[in-house]
């Protein structure tokens, strides 16, 4: 099936989430409402490209100023010891969260601990927990 | 029994493995069989080809994976993630109730737990491979090229416990602070690394000192890339980008994304921020100059690997300069050196390798700090001029422009440091890296600390016949050849016959010249060049390449039985590449071997499920075997790849 591209600039941009290579947009699709996530593309360092709605195949258009004012919404500005903090506890997480006799006992492989090895992909993702659940306190 | 042939396994070292072909063919000279891991999004393996183009035998580690280990692993790891769902239900068991906050998984969610289903697949498709390869080879060294990623850090451990050393090469621990990896650290048994400065950083962080050895950083250094051939160089690379060569040039590079970074968001604004303070720029500067954008190729790996259309990037980000007014901006990708020759400085984030990178170019650098308080990542880092705010980048960029005194004098600061940070720049560092290669072979963990870095005649002869100029000659002479080849067929073949002579050892000009001799109708005559070059070679180490395309000329001939044994001797060095399974496959089909060949075409399905030819075979196979069910799916998959109706029909 062929989609249509209809490149409406309406999506909105309910977050943006780091991961170990590249940030997802969590995304409100403007024609079907269906919330997904997308990479987003950037060319050196500058968000710019196209997203496509994985339900409708709506297409919009991703400019470094719609991303820049996203960031200011859901990642505002901090001092770098809180950063430092929060990144101290997302990587004990990272190391620690299947700690328990038993799910070490799943993740392992041929005597391999798999789980405490995933710890630099595990990072990003309890980065931004922490980082959402921070903000919410605030709120 | 047999003897096993000794190997060294390369995994995931192909950002930089061009770089290090030259420790490849020590290797392979010294008796150990390369056996390469490039990264998944590098899917037409293009070290492994030009490894096998520089008649260097080398064996494909993706070849060890067949379709049942692969799937295999997709099994084992929606297993294990379904056992975890299943424990989170139970409190006290639960993942994450023994961390130090045990409701943050549950806020993870459903993305972490995707993203944990293929992580924990490519980790047991990595230590089952692993497995295979052990199983098959006398691995004596394992090389990373990142110890810090999730299947690199399996298969370390997992080498570990089989006994066999592992070695990180440490090109990614540059910078310092929270803009990258949180905590430097070492994961492998040894690691080499560019100068003393990083091992000092190493060291410093906890790793012992007898486990990083400073190699430099192979590839980088461009000794004696100065004056007229410097402006030559200039000239000819603005040239080949399709720039006018006279006019001033800029270079913007900036490091791939970190999305593992502490400071991310930080970080991404400055990406930006710097970005558009060049564009800036570029237009600021009085009289006007060009800018190079050259994003970083592990970005573009990881766009291509998830299916974005990066060409159509590309338009996305021109129709956007051209809104925003910016003009002379080129966009260069994967430009093989041509961005930064061509540049009369280079823009670039103070923490990164680029950085090191532009200063062994002979170019000046305006590295730019994020955080103007702090101290620079690089306490060697003196030569460069630093610009500790962005609005100063203007005024810094035109500073040397206007002033080409400062920018010599920028450079010969660099030089003075060059030293410091890639060990003695000395041009030798492929020399030093594939010595430690070789002594960890040999010696293994026992490794003399001091006695590996005493000069090997056969090493440094090796490495002598891979220098960078000579690729080049021989890149250059085979882009003349294919310009001529249509109009001048007969000045394309003498070219081509001096190139095969001046270059015994490569398979490049043998195939322009097969090309140019089949175009002209010497059928005969192509097939004996074929068969002269692969005799040339020890047939159990003639190179891949060569194996495929004499089997298949011998085809062409009607000679099956020798085409056999081409396509049998090929699927020895590796057993699940597409090319032989499909070749061999048909072959057996033609010979009326059907249930050999419908088991080799389905795995050639597998390994390669987007070529119609493949189903179309299996197809065919299937028919002679009356296996109606695998001859429905591959007719079928067949129509629908190649958009027409299916040619065979089950009698």
């Amino acid at each position: 099936m062929t989609r249509a591209k209809i490149f409406s600039p309406e999506a909105t941009i309910l977050g943006i989430e780091p991961r170990r290579h590249a940030a997802y947009l969590i995304v409100r699709c403007a024609a079907c409402q269906a919330v997904y996530a997308a990479l987003l593309p950037t060319v050196a360092g500058l968000p710019v490209g196209a997203c496509t709605c994985a339900t409708c195949g709506n297409g919009w258009r991703v400019t470094p100023a719609d991303i820049a004012a996203a960031l200011d919404r859901h990642w505002s500005e901090e001092p770098r010891d809180v950063v430092a903090a929060r990144a101290a506890a997302a990587r004990e997480e990272a190391r620690s969260w299947a700690a328990h006799p038993e799910a070490r006992a799943v993740l392992t492989y041929e005597g391999v601990p798999l789980a405490e090895l995933l710890e630099e992909g595990s990072f990003p993702y309890f980065m931004w927990a922490l980082h959402r659940r921070e903000a919410k306190g605030d709120a | 029994m047999r003897e096993m042939k000794k190997g060294v396994v390369f995994y995931e070292t192909s950002g930089v493995a061009n770089a290090y072909m030259s420790v490849l063919r020590a290797a392979s000279e010294a008796g150990y069989v390369p056996i390469l891991k490039e990264a998944d999004a590098l899917r037409d393996r293009p070290t492994l080809h030009a490894a096998h183009a520089a008649g260097i035998p080398c064996i494909d580690w993706h070849a060890f994976a067949s379709l049942p280990l692969r799937e295999r692993a997709a099994v084992e790891s929606t297993r294990r993630v379904n056992a975890l769902l299943t424990l989170m239900k139970i409190a006290e068991v639960a993942p994450g109730a023994a961390s130090t906050d045990g409701g943050l998984l549950h806020e993870v969610g459903q993305p972490f737990f995707r993203s944990l289903l293929r992580r924990l697949e490519q980790q047991v498709l990595a230590i089952d491979t692993l497995k295979r390869v052990l199983h098959a080879y006398d691995v004596r060294l394992i090389v990373v090229g990142d110890d810090h990623s999730d299947a690199s850090r399996a298969v370390v451990h997992f080498a570990r416990e089989a006994q066999v050393p592992t070695l990180a090469l440490g090109e990614w621990w540059y910078g310092s602070g929270l803009e990258a990896v949180a905590e430097p650290a070492l994961f492998a048994d040894f690691a080499a690394v560019g100068s003393r400065l990083d091992r000092d950083r190493l060291v410093a962080a906890g790793v012992a000192s007898d486990q990083v050895f400073v190699t430099g950083w192979p590839g980088k250094a461009e000794p004696g890339a100065g004056g007229n051939e410097q402006r030559t160089q200039k000239h000819e690379a603005r040239l080949r980008l399709g720039m006018p060569p006279d006019r001033p040039v800029i270079l913007l590079r900036v490091p791939p994304f970190e999305g593992v970074s502490a400071d991310f968001a930080r970080r991404f604004r400055f990406s930006m921020a710097l970005h558009i303070a060049a564009l800036q720029a570029t237009r600021a500067v009085q009289g006007g100059c060009q800018l190079i954008v050259e994003p970083a190729a592990e970005d573009e790996a990881l766009l291509v690997a998830a299916g974005a259309d990066v060409a159509g990037l590309g338009k996305h980000y021109e129709k956007w300069l051209d809104e925003e007014g910016y003009g002379d901006v080129y966009l260069v990708r994967c430009s093989n050196g041509d961005a930064v020759r061509a540049a009369d400085m280079v823009v670039c984030l103070e923490s990164s390798h680029a950085v090191v990178e532009s200063m062994l170019r002979r170019r000046p650098v305006i590295a730019v700090t994020m955080d103007p308080e702090a101290a620079l990542a690089h306490e060697g880092l003196v030569g460069p001029l630093v610009v500790r705010r962005l609005p100063d980048l203007t005024a810094a960029i035109e500073s040397l422009l206007a002033d080409p005194g400062r920018a010599r004098a920028v450079v010969q600061r660099q030089n003075q440091h060059l030293a410091d940070v890639n060990h003695s720049a000395d041009g030798l560092a492929a020399e030093r890296l594939a010595r430690l290669v070789l002594a960890l072979c040999r010696q293994g963990a026992s490794l003399d600390a001091h006695a590996w870095d005493e000069p090997m005649p056969d090493i440094i002869a090796a490495c002598a016949a891979m220098k960078t100029a000579e690729q080049e000659r021989l890149v250059e002479g085979v882009r003349a050849v294919r310009r001529l080849r249509t109009a001048q067929p007969a000045e394309a073949e003498a070219l081509v016959r001096e190139l095969a002579r001046v270059f015994p050892r490569h398979a490049q000009p043998v195939w322009e010249l097969y090309d140019i001799l089949t175009m002209a109708g010497r059928t005969e005559e192509s097939a004996r060049l074929l068969e002269r070059f692969s005799a040339s070679f020890d047939e159990t180490h003639a190179p891949l390449t060569v194996l495929v395309r004499l089997g298949l000329i011998r085809l062409r001939a009607g000679n099956r039985e020798a085409a056999l044994n081409a396509f049998e001797q090929a699927r020895l060095q590796a057993p699940y590449e597409p090319a032989v399974l499909t070749s061999l496959g048909k072959l057996y089909m033609d010979t009326g071997r059907h249930a050999e060949a419908l088991d080799l075409l389905r795995d050639a399905t597998g390994r390669l499920p987007e070529d119609p030819d493949i189903w179309l075979a299996l197809a065919h196979a299937a028919r002679q075997l009356d296996d109606h069910e695998t001859f429905k799916k591959a007719s079928e998959t067949y129509h629908l790849l190649a958009d027409k109706p299916a040619t065979p029909e089950m009698e």
